[in-house]
């Protein structure tokens, strides 16, 4: 080792304190990527299987805009795809799809020629379809409840169960395409669409981002292919399953807080290299006087945090494992992931590696231009104003997608950080208007003197205490449009799920039970709005069934009701026309917070007018007002009656829905107070540098008779200025940083938005976290050995 | 007329490990009141030790030091570190070479610290008084890194005096200017701790100041 790289080894074992600081400054960053990155490729995994596995490997499904596909449409594209006009083009598959009853429940059944399909990439379903070929040989998901091997009813005709799909599917059946077409009473030439796999850079690319970051790919806003053969309507897989993309925002969403915290340990470890390389300054003047160039001072000092860096990443890795274990268990994002907790793959390491050791020489760098002044020098105005630009884009393109609002919090982030020296200086020109006793002027007065000191620190804490406060708000503001939409559409007594099967028998013996009043059959179908898939829901639309939605009076013929992510992607609005049937107007639009796809409901006459064979596979009972007692047992005198159904009062049904939204959000408050502890763990090495910086200071206080209790006193105030500097700026960027969840991100993630309601806890608790943790910082003695970092 | 302080036989060693170092040994001393008397001696002689024993912030392992105040007489080596504190602030003044002034206050502000951590607000009027006959009437509201180190130096004077302390401790408060300001302060300094009545223990390796003190004890290697 050469004498200068001893040197700076010499220097990180003599500053334990701040270096052990910089280590689990950044431990707890890097676990927290670690972590998000556990969760989303978990989550990721089970989005997999959930998946529609034919239409695995394929990137567009073409079809001829509702005019009827025939096997000679295939061949003719087919020719011309063999004839090189589709040079881009690696698989066409044709399919023929539909649904009908089978076994009591309502199915998608799914012709494929598999032989065709074979020159698709393995998929993650790991289904060769090449086996059911042979004569009635069918795949079906596990919603039937059937074993491979079982036969299957259809129609007067048996049908062998080839293998069962580990996932509950809705009802999804796979079949050669003659078998299907045969199940759905289709021509031997119809089909129904073409699968398509196009060799797509922007597709590889997307795919590769996912595995470095999972939920990558819903950052950025639905893009068009542009590829669309003549003669021929092209629709992308993505389109086909809004669910995938849904998961996808939860995963980018939780990812991005996951980065926060990395983030605010950049700043940590920024604050601790500038402070350190203040202390080195007379020891590089000397180095320097000796020849040693800057570039050789920089680089040594950009090593140690390398170093610092490859140990915290280490540290994180194994600390992101058990905090994904941890945020998992506390959870419903995870635990309804099927499967088992990912490997650590070489793409982990390598974010992790990116992480901590990128950050910790990124910082170090970077205080090694400021201190030397070979920065830039762009004043902050210029800067400030680079950053505004960056959020408002984020606003107001909606092209810029997830990423454009995520980086509308960031910049609004760093604007505070970058505000924070001049304001500072601002209030130290203020200074001498600062009345009360001299030891409080001294204390106060100490947060605005040495700005360089502790400006990224509190600026770090006002970015965690703001998005502490942004996630709660929004939260909270979410909590309350969700309780209001649970006590609208939680109109009934008790709740009948029969998981997909024909509940008519069910139906038939709750109306023979005097202490029913009302019975409302529900049923669903997959369906398409133009090239949207969609639910299509179904029931008799009566006057009390459409107030659940929030619409007065029934349905009239002709009308539907349509959920707020379907509004959103259409850009329909209450009186527009669904292409839906023959065209249905919209009565109206409801919030469906935690739907993953888009659904639409109609009144059970418009379904069976659109061909849809009725099923109801969902029952709401009311009690009669008057023998609430005798209905108190119905629900087990039900199950007794039909084991196979489930049964959940109103009441349950409401509480495990709010157990699920407050679990759904534990990881976002985790994250947000881990930001917290890393922001807290910043501000108390930048205090304990002030206290040694200002040793001399204190030691004349106490010559002037100043006792340990009023030293004390000093240092709480002191610490108090800081947290109200910190909070003061967190104020505005969290209800701002809230108004961006709730308004712009959430909407672009997940279809809907959130009337934000700034309840004064949900401010009050982060500013009394973000000032208490600022006083713990200032109250936490100093190591004894960092005497010795002067 | 009393001494306001009297020291005897005192005795300061430091032990790093296995060695040991004797800084002071049999080291007596007295001043009364209006007196100056200049410790005079080669770095390392234990100069700085000896204020900050005078002052409790370190205990001696011998010897005796009492300061006579209007209240009484006190054994500074035999009381709390609360009342040491207490003495500190009340009956004593400092001036020092560096770190004179508190960088968040202002030169008003500085000179009025001691009055606040006293209670004697009464003597605010004269505090400010003496400020502005040391010539600084129209730096009051600047802070401490705005001056020159002879306004720092005359600031920390009016600091120490505010309070009326019984003794005032310097330690080489000219060690950091140039000799023009060197004698201006020592002029003050001479002056107005005369004018008060106070005692003045000042610690120096400048003859040309020690040689202006009424008494002159000289340390080598920790003894007299």
């Amino acid at each position: 080792m050469s004498l200068l790289g001893l040197s700076q080894l010499r220097f990180l074992l003599r500053a334990r304190w701040s270096t052990l600081s910089v280590l689990v400054g950044l431990t707890l960053g890097v676990a927290a990527v670690v972590a998000v990155h556990q969760i989303g490729s978990r989550i990721n995994a089970s989005l997999e299987m959930v998946g529609l596995p034919h239409l695995d490997g394929l990137t567009e499904l073409l079809d001829r805009d509702g005019a009827n596909l025939t096997d000679a449409d295939y061949f003719a594209l087919r020719a011309r795809w063999r004839a090189g006009e589709y040079t881009d083009v690696r698989a066409l598959v044709p399919m023929v799809e539909g649904q009908r009853v089978m076994a009591g429940r309502r199915a998608l059944v799914v012709g494929v020629d598999w032989i065709a399909a074979s020159s698709l990439p393995a998929s993650g379903s790991g289904i060769d379809g090449r086996a059911l070929i042979a004569d009635g040989r069918l795949l079906v998901d596990g919603s039937f409840g059937l074993r491979a091997g079982e036969s299957i009813e259809v129609g007067g005709a048996s049908f062998q169960v080839e293998g069962v799909l580990d996932a509950d599917l809705g009802g999804l059946v796979l079949a050669d395409l003659g078998i299907a077409q045969t199940l759905l009473g289709l021509p031997p030439q119809a089909l129904s669409q073409i699968g398509v796999r196009r060799s797509d850079p922007y597709a590889r690319a997307s795919e590769l981002a996912e595995r470095v970051l999972p939920g990558i790919s819903a950052g950025f806003a639905r893009r068009s292919s542009g590829w669309q053969p003549e003669g021929w309507r092209a629709r992308s897989i993505s389109a086909e399953q809004p669910s995938l993309g849904f998961a996808r925002s939860v995963v980018f969403n939780v990812g991005a807080l996951g980065l926060l915290v990395l983030v605010v340990a950049w700043f940590l470890i920024y604050q601790i290299a500038i402070i350190w390389h203040r202390r080195r300054r007379l020891l590089n003047d000397r180095l320097e006087a000796m020849g040693v160039s800057r570039i050789e001072l920089t680089r040594g000092f950009v090593r140690a945090f390398f170093l610092l860096g490859l140990v915290a990443s280490f540290a994180g890795l194994l600390g992101g494992v058990v905090l994904a274990r941890g945020l998992g268990a506390m959870t419903t994002l995870a635990a309804d992931a099927a499967g088992q907790w990912p490997p650590i793959t070489g793409w982990l390491l390598l974010k992790a590696g990116v992480s901590g050791m990128g950050v910790g020489s990124l910082s170090a760098w970077m205080a090694c231009r400021r201190e030397w002044g070979s920065g830039s020098g762009a004043p902050t105005w210029i800067l400030a104003g680079v950053l505004l630009a960056v959020a408002a884009a984020g606003v107001y393109f909606p092209v810029t997608g997830l990423f454009g609002g995520f980086a509308a919090v960031l910049a609004l982030g760093m604007l505070v950080v970058a505000v924070v020296q001049p304001m500072l200086e601002a209030l130290r020109a203020s200074a001498l208007r600062l009345r009360g006793r001299l030891l409080n002027r001294h204390a106060l007065r100490e947060v605005a003197w040495y700005p360089r000191d502790l400006s990224v620190a509190v600026g770090a804490l006002s970015l965690a205490v703001a998005t502490s406060m942004a996630v709660g708000l929004m939260v909270e503001s979410f909590r309350t449009d969700f309780a209001q939409m649970l006590d609208q559409r939680l109109a009934h007594d008790l709740y009948v799920d029969g998981g997909g099967r024909d509940l008519a028998d069910v139906h038939g013996w709750l109306l023979e039970q005097p202490s029913v009043d009302h019975v409302q059959p529900y049923g669903r179908a997959r369906h398409r709005v133009g090239t949207v898939p969609i639910e299509l829901g179904y029931s008799p639309l009566d006057e009390a069934e459409a107030a659940r939605y929030g619409v007065r009076g029934g349905l009239g013929p002709g009308e539907a009701l349509v959920s707020e992510r379907l509004a959103g992607l259409l850009g329909a609005d209450v009186g527009d026309r669904l292409a839906l049937g023959g065209g249905l107007r919209i009565a109206g639009v409801f919030s469906g917070f935690g739907e993953a796809g888009y659904r639409v409901l109609v009144d059970e006459s418009v379904a069976a007018d659109l061909g849809i064979e009725l099923v109801h596979d969902r029952l709401s009972v009311s009690l009669a007002a008057d023998d609430q007692v005798a209905g108190a047992d119905l629900d087990a005198r039900l199950l007794a009656a039909f084991p196979g159904v489930e049964v959940e009062p109103r009441g349950r049904m409401r509480q495990v829905a709010m157990e699920i939204f407050d679990r759904t959000f534990a990881i976002t408050s985790s994250l947000t107070l881990l930001a917290l502890l890393v922001a807290a763990i910043g501000v108390h090495n930048s205090l304990v540098a002030l206290r040694l910086n200002q040793q001399q200071g204190v030691h004349l206080l106490v010559m002037l008779g100043v006792t340990a209790g009023e030293l004390a006193r000093v240092a709480v105030r002191r610490a108090l200025g800081i947290g109200s500097v910190a909070v003061a700026l967190a104020l505005p960027l969290g209800v701002l940083m809230a108004w961006l969840l709730c308004a712009v991100i959430n909407p672009r993630a997940f279809g809907w938005t959130v009337d934000l309601h700034l309840a004064l806890s949900d401010v009050a608790v982060p500013l009394a976290l973000g000032i208490g943790a600022a006083v713990l910082a200032g109250l936490l003695p100093s190591p004894r050995d960092s005497a010795g970092e002067i | 007329m009393n001494p306001v302080l009297s020291v005897a036989g005192l005795a300061k060693r430091y032990v790093d490990g296995s060695a040991e170092r004797v800084v002071l040994a049999e080291v007596s001393l007295e001043v009364g009141p209006g007196e100056i008397l200049a410790v005079c001696g080669p770095s390392g002689s234990g100069k700085s030790t000896l204020l900050s024993i005078v002052a409790g912030l370190v205990l001696p392992d011998a010897g005796l030091i009492e300061l006579t105040t209007p209240e009484g007489t006190l054994r500074i080596d035999g009381l709390s570190d609360a009342a040491r504190a207490d003495v500190r602030r009340r009956q004593l003044g400092y001036v020092f070479q560096f770190f004179n002034l508190v960088p968040t206050l202002t030169v008003r502000e500085n000179v009025l610290l001691p009055l606040e951590l006293t209670g004697r607000g009464h003597l605010r009027a004269a505090a400010l008084q003496r400020l502005a006959d040391l010539g600084m009437d129209d730096r009051l509201d600047d802070f401490p890194e705005n001056l020159s180190g002879g306004e720092r130096q005359r600031t920390a004077i009016a600091r120490a005096l505010a309070h009326e302390p019984v003794l005032v401790l310097a330690d080489e408060p000219t060690g950091n200017l140039d000799g023009g300001n060197a004698n201006l302060v020592t002029d003050l300094l001479w002056r107005e701790v005369r004018a008060q009545g106070a005692a003045l223990l000042l610690a120096t390796h400048n003859e040309a100041v020690a040689a202006r003190a009424d008494h002159v004890l000289r340390l080598g290697a920790g003894a007299v």
